[in-house]
């Protein structure tokens, strides 16, 4: 179970999370949308201890990320994530088995190199990608990546996963390959997932909760049929995506 | 404009903070945890293999053009030319030797460090490592700054037996110095102390250049442009402070009775 609570987050004079309260349950997919810049990044980012808020608290399993007495103890609460990242964040020095094994062989001493090397292809497979350990990760297209980055996120049995824009720069067609990853991968390991996202067709595929943030808080959460047909005005100006209603994005940055 | 100068100011302590902090943290790594030899002779190559050729002509020029300069200075004044092993000795040991060494590594492998650690930063990969189990600074900060602070002074030593070189080659060719006499100018006039104060100097320079280039890479924001702005600026600002930190080491040495 992960809980925010009345989490603020500024940078600079930009204030990005102003009062966020969020309840996640276990076994759940919970997505999150909302427009660009309004902060799901940084949400997510707070969420496993890369960030630190300002104000409230961030509890994972009873225990605040943000207060973490030591490094060994913000690990210890990392090892219960994977986090895909946006871009995929695949460590270009390194190959792809060698990525997917990283989290293992940091997270979980003494596992034996036979043993690691299982798990990775495993993993890989799991992603469908299977015998690409020894390639380097610019020689991969952006949706193998992509799956490479979901392999490396769930190498080391994570409880929770976390997913910045998994389908966000692929075609219609890969991006449906990787919503029914993250749906089989739910299945499969019984995981937690928080998956950020501006694709509804995504959203309303995999998730069985729906919020939307809006300055800096939740406006409204719901399974995905109640946001589909949400009186909100704010949650139906977004999931129709028009440029018309009451969220005005500005055509220019001075105006 | 006090505004300015204020935010500037406020600006100015918390980088200082923050490398303070970055330093602290790269030190508590090295008691601490074992380093992983590997990246660390990963890194090691790479700034000493790397930057041998560059190092090399450099330091040979200097050590020519200063026998040169200085040759046909005292012929001058002297009518002779006196002294030219003992003043390229002198300089290339105390001074140019571990600058302009430093100057190239500031070059090739500040830029290099700041760009590389920046890209990772752009494209999330530093917040990988972290949700990996992995403190960046120690598993990339730590070789990196360790080999720059032992390589830099070994390729210092190794500059400045070249740029001698470079002298005596003019010394001997083109001023019609006897071998000997250059050789002894040197042997005869400087103590070991001198060689030892240019290598003090550069491990300081290797940390200031290791340490500017792990900040700045660490830092870099906004993509592809921030990448190309950290790399000019850990070169810039490496450069800049090899420069001023080497008149208060050397004094500061000097009054310590170090060459
Ligand atoms: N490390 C940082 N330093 C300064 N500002 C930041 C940082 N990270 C995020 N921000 C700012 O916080 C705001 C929210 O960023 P965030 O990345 O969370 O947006 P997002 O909702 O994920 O948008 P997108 O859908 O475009 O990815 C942005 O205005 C951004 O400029
Ligand atoms: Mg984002």
């Amino acid at each position: 179970m992960i809980e925010l609570k009345d989490v603020c987050k500024s940078f600079g004079s930009r204030r990005v999370l102003r009062g966020m309260d969020l309840d996640i349950p276990d076994g759940q997919t919970i997505t999150i949308i909302g427009g660009s810049g309004t902060g799901k990044s940084v949400t997510l980012k707070i969420m496993v201890g890369l960030l630190k808020p300002e104000k409230g608290q961030v509890l994972v399993d009873g225990a605040d990320v943000a207060e973490a007495a030591s490094e060994e103890e913000l690990f210890e609460t990392q090892s219960k994530f994977g986090f895909l990242f946006q871009g995929a964040a695949l460590f270009d020095s390194l190959t792809v088995g060698e990525n997917v094994a990283f989290g293992i062989r940091n997270l979980k001493k003494d596992i034996p190199d036979s043993r690691v090397r299982k798990i990775v292809s495993e993993k890989l497979d799991l992603v469908g990608l299977s015998g690409v350990e020894s390639l380097k990760p610019a020689e991969l297209s952006g949706g193998m990546k992509k799956r490479v980055g979901l392999a490396r996120a769930i190498a080391h049995e994570p409880k929770y996963i976390v997913y910045d824009e998994p389908t966000t720069g692929l075609d219609p067609i890969t991006a449906d390959v990787i919503n029914e990853l993250i749906v089989d991968i739910q299945k499969k390991l019984n995981v937690t997932s928080i998956v950020v996202t501006h694709d509804m067709v995504s959203a309303y595929k995999i998730s069985n909760q729906i919020a939307m943030i809006y300055e800096g808080k939740i406006i409204s959460t719901g399974t995905p049929g109640e946001i589909k047909n949400s009186s909100n005005p704010y949650v139906r100006q977004f999931v129709t995506g028009s440029s018309q209603g009451p969220i005005k994005v500005k055509l220019r940055e001075w105006e | 404009m006090s505004e300015y100068l204020r935010e500037r100011y406020y600006e100015i302590v918390e980088t200082l903070g923050e490398v303070a902090i970055m330093v602290a943290d790269l030190f508590k790594s090295i008691l601490r945890y074992r380093v992983d030899l590997e990246l660390f002779f990963a890194q090691a190559s790479r700034i000493g293999v790397d930057s041998l050729p560059v190092v090399s002509i450099t330091s040979i020029f200097v050590g020519m053009v200063l026998a040169l300069q200085t040759g046909y200075s005292f012929q001058n004044v002297f009518n002779e030319p006196l002294y030219v092993g003992t003043v390229v000795g002198f300089s290339i040991l105390k001074e140019l030797g571990p600058v302009f060494t430093a100057i190239v590594v500031a070059g090739r492998i500040g830029a290099s460090i700041a760009a590389e650690l920046g890209t990772m930063k752009v494209t999330e990969q530093i917040d990988a490592l972290y949700t990996l189990g992995t403190n960046p600074v120690r598993y990339l900060g730590v070789p990196r700054f360790l080999a720059a602070f032992l390589m830099l002074p070994i390729l210092t030593i190794y500059a400045d037996g070249i740029g001698i070189f470079g002298g005596y080659l003019v010394a001997t060719a083109k001023l019609g110095i006897p071998a000997s006499t250059y050789w002894n100018d040197i042997l005869n006039n400087i103590d070991i102390d001198v060689v030892v104060h240019g290598v003090l100097k550069s491990f300081a320079f290797a940390a200031i250049v290791a340490t500017t280039a792990c900040y700045v890479g660490f830092k870099t924001s906004g993509g592809a442009e921030g990448v190309g702005q950290a790399t000019t600026q850990a070169v810039v600002v490496s450069m800049v402070a090899i420069l001023i930190s080497d008149y208060f080491l050397s004094a500061i040495l000097v009054a310590f009775g170090i060459g």
